[in-house]
């Protein structure tokens, strides 16, 4: 059984388009014989048959759109079983149904935007893991060297989509134990000029750490496929501030005393306002939207190598001072270089504070797969009109980031008002 | 618990098997009088004579054929090779005599030879002294190849090649003589197996399998990737044949990633075997491609620089490590 794909015509083409079927399911086809009126976007073409045989079953009906290498139509001996070799099938904006019964209850069916991709790259335990959880890796961008689906890939679209990973292998990680067993490690390396920067007289190369390049890979992907906008608010944080020294006088009081920022007020905040607006905790996923059940928010750190975010876990279901206690620890693993994959991942929502630099506001990079980011700039004394008289005020400028494909304006803009509302009202915090 | 150097430990194992076992005698180059071109052997001749302690001429296929006899007529020789550069010579002796008889006289006679042999390069001593040949002598079938990269390793397992009833070729890298460690107190009597090896180091990010020399400077990558938050496991062979495949394979299932870091080159040899078995058996399992470091295709630099070049390094296991390791890295 040959596989009839769609051509491609042009080095533009994505998709063509059936216009019609010049044979029908059943007749005989010669090699080069016309098989089907195809569409592109800048021209109208007969699409050749390249085997002889009986056209056994058309894939993609009249109306239809494919992309370019999908399967378009099968020919084979008459007598010659179908399924086997029914090959991926991706039809999209169709005038009419594109559904072919017989095809897709044979489970032969994978409707993929990935196609376009080519080969996807997966790693053995990765593909292992997702037909375990029975979970379709098309969409998945792999982050792996070039591009390659890894475990950890899996792990993550699974926990966005609130499944735990079913474990494979069947096998719990052992604890962790402190260094070397070895008696001594006499071997005293000579330092050595390992990818080291480069001077000329102008330019100094220093080569990219892995945090670094991980940083440039993410956030351009973030940047090119996620349309940001920007929804900024002011905040007035008198009321806040009086809360937090109340707050901090109790803190310092208690068995294991901690001190509360205003950042983890925010984080607090933040997740509240998650809580009544499910909408802005999604990931877009392509073909859908995955909405998080669990708010996990990421916390911005900045090291001297470069910047990672730490994970807050169900930070709505957490006391303030469980929030600073964990950020506390959290920020100090980071600087120590000590965080765990599980510290760092799942997050649904970032917060970005840079408001001990005495930044008036900024606007922050989504961190995919999430869908927004709160960035936050200093609190800065300001002159505002109350009842006709000029008085000065605490105020706090925070700028939203959101995905357009997933989020509109009107929802990140009533996202920010609950923040807004939260902040300049907090005891809705403590309640 | 003492800490002595691997040398030392060396010297008691021998010591020891020779108090224990009259049929022991140690021979080779250089060793009775000079004690040893490394120092090994020194004062086992002022102990027990020259019956039990004698010097060779340099003739290695002559000394390797010599011990062979001495082993078949029932006695238990430990051979002293210069270097294993040397053991070139007595390869035909090696592979079709001592690994072979046992298996074609119907397993009537026993070779209990045990050849010691120093390996490997960072001492300058130029191309045709600084080779790594454990995979040579680890294809054949009928040898036991081990290279004990600690004290306590080097003493345990050097007791075990003495008390086995065939050929152990015992490969001592040049570099690991003045290392120290902890052993037992000398009224303590212990062996290690020679068919085990050891997790020196446990990790959930990747596997690093190695051996010997290498395994102390796998040891001290891991020590600094655990500081940006990668815990490396660390597998010390210890044996090259036979291998410990349930161990590494263990590890592998766990950790998902391996790197190999050995010392010799890389076609055809130890680490590629090591590859093509987790391959086999494991590749369910993998998230990433096998990283793979060696010493430098080249015949070893006698210059210092370049010999240093041709040395795999501390930062070649990181990058690998790293190549493979996801970085968990946002905004």
């Amino acid at each position: 059984m040959k596989t009839v794909e769609m051509p491609k015509m042009g080095d533009t083409m994505e998709e063509g388009k059936i216009l019609r079927w010049l044979k029908k399911e059943g007749d005989q086809v010669a090699k080069g014989e016309p098989l089907a009126e195809i569409e592109t976007e800048k021209v109208n073409i007969e699409a050749e048959s390249f085997s002889s045989g009986v056209l056994r079953k058309i894939l993609v009906p009249e109306g239809a759109i494919a992309a370019v290498g999908a399967g378009i139509a099968l020919i084979g001996a008459p007598d010659e079983p179908l399924v086997a070799e029914a090959k991926q099938l991706s039809t999209t904006n169709t005038d009419k149904p594109a559904a072919n019964e017989d095809i897709e209850a044979a489970g032969q069916v994978i409707a993929s935007p990935a196609l376009a991709r080519g080969r996807i790259f997966i790693s053995p335990i990765a593909r292992n893991l997702a037909k375990e959880n029975q979970l379709d890796y098309s969409n998945i961008q792999g982050t792996g060297p070039n591009g390659r689906i890894i475990k950890m890939d899996i792990e993550a679209t699974l926990a966005a989509q609130g499944r735990p990973a079913a474990v494979f292998p069947p096998q719990a990680a052992p604890a962790m134990q402190p260094t070397p067993v070895v008696a001594t490690l006499p071997f005293i390396e000579q330092p050595q000029p390992v990818a080291a920067s480069t001077t000329t007289d102008d330019i100094t190369e220093i080569p990219l750490t892995s945090m670094r390049r991980a940083i440039a890979r993410r956030l351009s992907q973030s940047m090119q496929a996620a349309p940001h906008f920007y929804v900024t608010s002011v905040i007035d944080t008198g009321k806040l501030a009086a809360l937090r020294q109340q707050i901090n006088e109790y803190a310092a009081k208690q068995p294991s005393p901690v001190k509360v920022s205003f950042n983890d007020l925010i984080v607090k905040t933040v997740a509240l306002a998650l809580v009544r607006m499910p909408q802005m905790n999604v990931s877009f996923a392509e073909d859908k939207i995955l909405l998080k059940k669990q708010i996990h928010i990421g916390v911005a750190v900045a090291l001297e190598q470069g910047l990672i975010v730490p994970v807050l876990r169900n930070a709505n279901q957490h006391s303030i001072l469980d929030i600073a206690r964990e950020t506390q620890r959290l920020g100090e693993e980071a600087r120590a270089g000590k965080l765990r994959p599980e510290d760092v991942s799942g997050g649904t929502f970032t917060v970005s504070n840079l408001g001990m630099f005495d930044v008036d506001s900024f606007t922050a990079v989504i961190n995919p797969p999430e869908s927004a980011i709160l960035a936050v700039g200093s609190i800065t004394p300001t002159p505002v009109v109350v009842d006709g008289q000029v008085v000065v005020r605490d105020r706090m400028k925070v700028t939203l980031s959101s995905d357009h494909r997933a989020i509109d304006g009107a929802t990140a803009a009533r996202f920010l008002q609950e923040v807004k509302r939260l902040l300049e009202e907090p005891f809705g915090l403590l309640l | 618990m003492r800490t002595i150097t691997y040398r030392d430990a060396l010297r008691e194992a021998i010591r020891e098997e020779m108090w224990r076992d009259e049929r022991v005698f140690i021979m080779g180059e250089d060793i009775a009088g000079y004690g040893g071109t490394y120092a090994v052997t020194k004062g086992l001749f002022e102990e027990f004579g020259e019956k039990r302690v004698r010097d060779t001429p340099l003739a290695e296929e002559v000394i390797t054929g010599t011990a062979i006899g001495a082993a078949l007529g029932g006695l238990r020789p430990i051979l002293e090779l210069m270097t294993i550069n040397f053991s070139l010579l007595a390869t035909d002796l090696i592979v079709n005599s001592a690994a072979k008889f046992h298996y074609m006289f119907g397993g009537q006679p026993e070779i209990p030879l045990v050849i010691r042999m120093p390996s490997g390069g960072g001492a300058q001593r130029g191309a045709q002294h600084s080779q790594m040949f454990e995979s040579w002598y680890g294809h054949i079938p009928g040898l036991k190849v081990v290279m004990p990269a600690t004290p306590y390793d080097a003493k345990g397992m050097l007791k075990s090649a003495v008390r086995d009833p065939n050929p152990v070729l015992f490969i001592e890298h040049e570099l690991l003589y003045s290392i120290k460690g902890e052993v037992p107190d000398e009224d303590v009597e212990y062996t290690v197996p020679l068919h085990l090896g050891e997790v020196r180091r446990l990790g959930r990010d990747v596997t690093i399998l190695t051996f010997s020399r290498m395994a102390h400077i796998s040891l001290q990558a891991a020590h600094d990737l655990a500081k940006e938050g990668i815990e490396a496991e660390v597998i010390d062979l210890k044996s090259i044949r036979p291998i410990d495949i349930d161990l590494l394979i263990d590890s592998v299932k766990k950790t998902n990633r391996v790197v190999i870091a050995e010392e010799g080159w890389k076609y055809y040899g130890t680490g590629q075997g090591l590859a093509a078995l987790i391959y086999e058996n494991a590749f369910d399992y993998m998230d990433a491609p096998i990283q793979h470091i060696t010493g430098a295709d080249v015949p070893m630099p006698y210059s210092k620089a370049l010999e240093r070049a041709a040395l795999p390094t501390k930062a070649d296991i990181i990058k690998a490590v790293k190549a493979i390791v996801p970085t968990h890295v946002g905004v």
